[in-house]
């Protein structure tokens, strides 16, 4: 199984952890160097080719209970990404004197992904819920907890999280 | 040099750990999935295994399993090493039996790290861990024998935790105490015949002196109480010792290369024959081979180091590997923060442990 490598942006595979409501996917997506973020964004498909897929369920998530060479998930079935680096999703974190970084809170179904969004200007969430063009939002310094399950967390540099699957987008003053 | 299990589906994962993990000294055997891993560890009883989780076959929490299962390899330490980076993955991994558990995108110096601190427990905790006598010996001064011994015995006490013992076998005038910042209450002489009956550990206790973890016998400090090197007491106060530390680490003078001291050369288990990368360094070293072979000293015994004591002109690795016709065990590269530490009385080990040459003396300490 591949290392995420800091490069991603210029490997064919990044590995990374896809979780749906039910299950953990470990797995090598086929990016053909492009960066995660901009596979996910590819509107010309609605799956993801993935390869060394480990499968765990989410209750217990650090079980892998099955693993298959090859599959293709369903992009809209994702809730979110877990991303070992935040190179990995797309670009280095831009350190701009006009950009903020806004503590956030999201629901996802059976998730609550806590962070921070990287931001210029004023936040104004409708708007990225409504017309911004990436299907997958990044959240900076994420914790990830099961709803169900508190107990169940995971943590990242950065999570990308399915617009289509939020719930409801929390925000604080920017720090 | 330990025996370290590289498992891993991913060739290119495995020929980089694999070269990273040899340039730390260690001899490295590559196994691409659980199964062959398995094989592996049964034959070969590797020192340490280093395993990714996410492997075909047999995932690594299963291989882990299975190796604890197992009465002969249950006590070998297995890093898993993974993608799969979360708290949750960590515990499954511990409950599986890991020893530990690093993310892969750790950095190669601090997996390195890791190794050197889990063969250092392991050795002190393994049921097979005896105890050993280790002579530190140059024929010619301004080596820096003497601070290496010391580096060396705060490494093996504090990095394995065990009882180690430092015996400063010059007769007259040793720095080891000094090198310490202790002030000698007592001296090996003293240690050896202040009583005239047999050496006991009871006899020795008095004259021991603490530092660190470590119990130290110091050299006498005034001309009427030098050592008179005698042989029998020498090899009492190894066995002694033997039976008593973990390690015993002796600083041994240059001059004990006579027949009469065959006897006790050969009782240590192993001599770190330490010498400076330089023309006259190199040819005292190849005389004192020689005069250890004589003794009947076995090659196998005979560890040489070379120290680095001057910051330019050392000879190529190379080079003084032909020049002695043998391997080197390890190389102390020059540390300008050790003249610091003899002068402050603190141990580089203890004063930059960051530095380098801590480095490079906490993997010498790792290999004995």
């Amino acid at each position: 199984m591949g290392i995420i490598r800091p490069i991603a942006r210029t490997v064919a595979m990044s590995t990374a952890d896809f979780f749906t409501g039910s299950y953990r996917f470990s797995a090598s997506l086929i990016t053909n160097n492009r960066s995660v973020k901009e596979v996910l964004s590819d509107r010309q498909t609605e799956y993801l080719s993935l390869v060394d897929i480990y499968i765990s369920r989410i209750n217990t998530p650090g079980d892998i209970i099955a693993t298959y060479q090859r599959g293709v998930l369903v992009k809209e079935e994702i809730n979110f990404i877990v991303l070992s680096s935040e190179i990995d999703g797309s670009k280095e974190r831009a350190h701009l004197p006009s950009q903020i970084f806004v503590p956030v809170l999201l629901t996802l179904p059976t998730f609550e992904v806590v962070g921070k969004f990287q931001w210029q200007g004023g936040l104004d969430a409708k708007r990225i819920l409504a017309t911004d063009l990436q299907q997958f939002l990044p959240v900076l310094d994420a914790t990830v907890r099961n709803a169900f399950l508190p107990t169940v967390h995971f943590e990242s540099p950065m999570v990308l999280v399915n617009k289509t699957k939020i719930q409801i987008i929390c925000t604080s003053d920017a720090s | 040099m330990a025996k370290i299990l590289l498992v891993d589906d991913d060739k290119s994962i495995l020929t980089l750990l694999k070269l990273v993990i040899k340039q730390a000294g260690h001899e490295v055997s590559l196994a691409t999935d659980g199964a062959q891993a398995l094989t592996q560890t049964l034959a070969e009883k590797p020192d340490l295994i280093v395993a990714d989780v996410m492997m075909p076959k047999m995932t690594g929490y299963e291989f882990c399993k299975r190796v604890r299962a197992n009465a002969d390899t249950k006590h070998i330490p297995v890093i898993m090493f993974s993608a799969r980076f979360q708290p949750i993955d960590k515990k499954t991994a511990l409950d599986a039996g890991a020893t530990d558990y690093l993310p892969k995108t750790i950095a190669h110096s601090d997996l390195v790290k890791r190794i050197e601190e889990l063969l250092a427990s392991s050795s002190a905790a393994s049921p097979q861990a005896k105890n050993e006598t280790i002579g530190f010996l140059s024929l010619r001064g301004g080596t820096g024998v003497t601070s290496l011994a010391i580096n060396v015995a705060v490494a093996l006490s504090r990095a394995k935790k065990v009882d180690t013992a430092l015996v400063d076998l010059i007769p007259l005038g040793g720095h080891a105490a000094l090198m310490l910042g202790l002030r000698p209450t007592s001296h090996v002489t003293n240690a050896l015949f202040s009583n005239n009956h047999n050496l006991t550990m009871d006899t020795l206790k008095p004259h021991f002196m603490q530092h660190s973890g470590l119990q130290l016998l110091a050299s006498a400090v005034s001309y009427e109480q030098r050592l008179p090197l005698q042989n029998s007491r020498l090899e009492q106060l190894i066995a002694l010792l033997k039976s008593a530390f973990h390690f015993s680490i002796f600083d041994i003078p240059g001059n004990i290369l006579e027949p009469a001291f065959g006897a006790f050369l050969g009782q240590l288990d192993k001599i770190v024959l330490v010498f400076s990368p330089d023309m006259p360094s190199l040819q005292s070293t190849a005389i004192t081979f020689q005069g250890l072979m004589q003794m009947q000293v076995p090659e196998s015994k005979i560890m040489l180091v070379a120290n680095q004591v001057m910051p330019q002109g050392a000879l190529p690795v190379d080079t003084i590997q032909k020049a002695i016709k043998r391997p080197i065990a390890a190389y102390i590269p020059f540390e300008p923060d050790m003249i610091t530490a003899i002068n402050g009385r603190n141990p580089l080990l203890l004063s930059s442990p960051k530095s380098a040459g801590a480095g490079a003396i906490a993997r010498l300490a790792s290999m004995l």
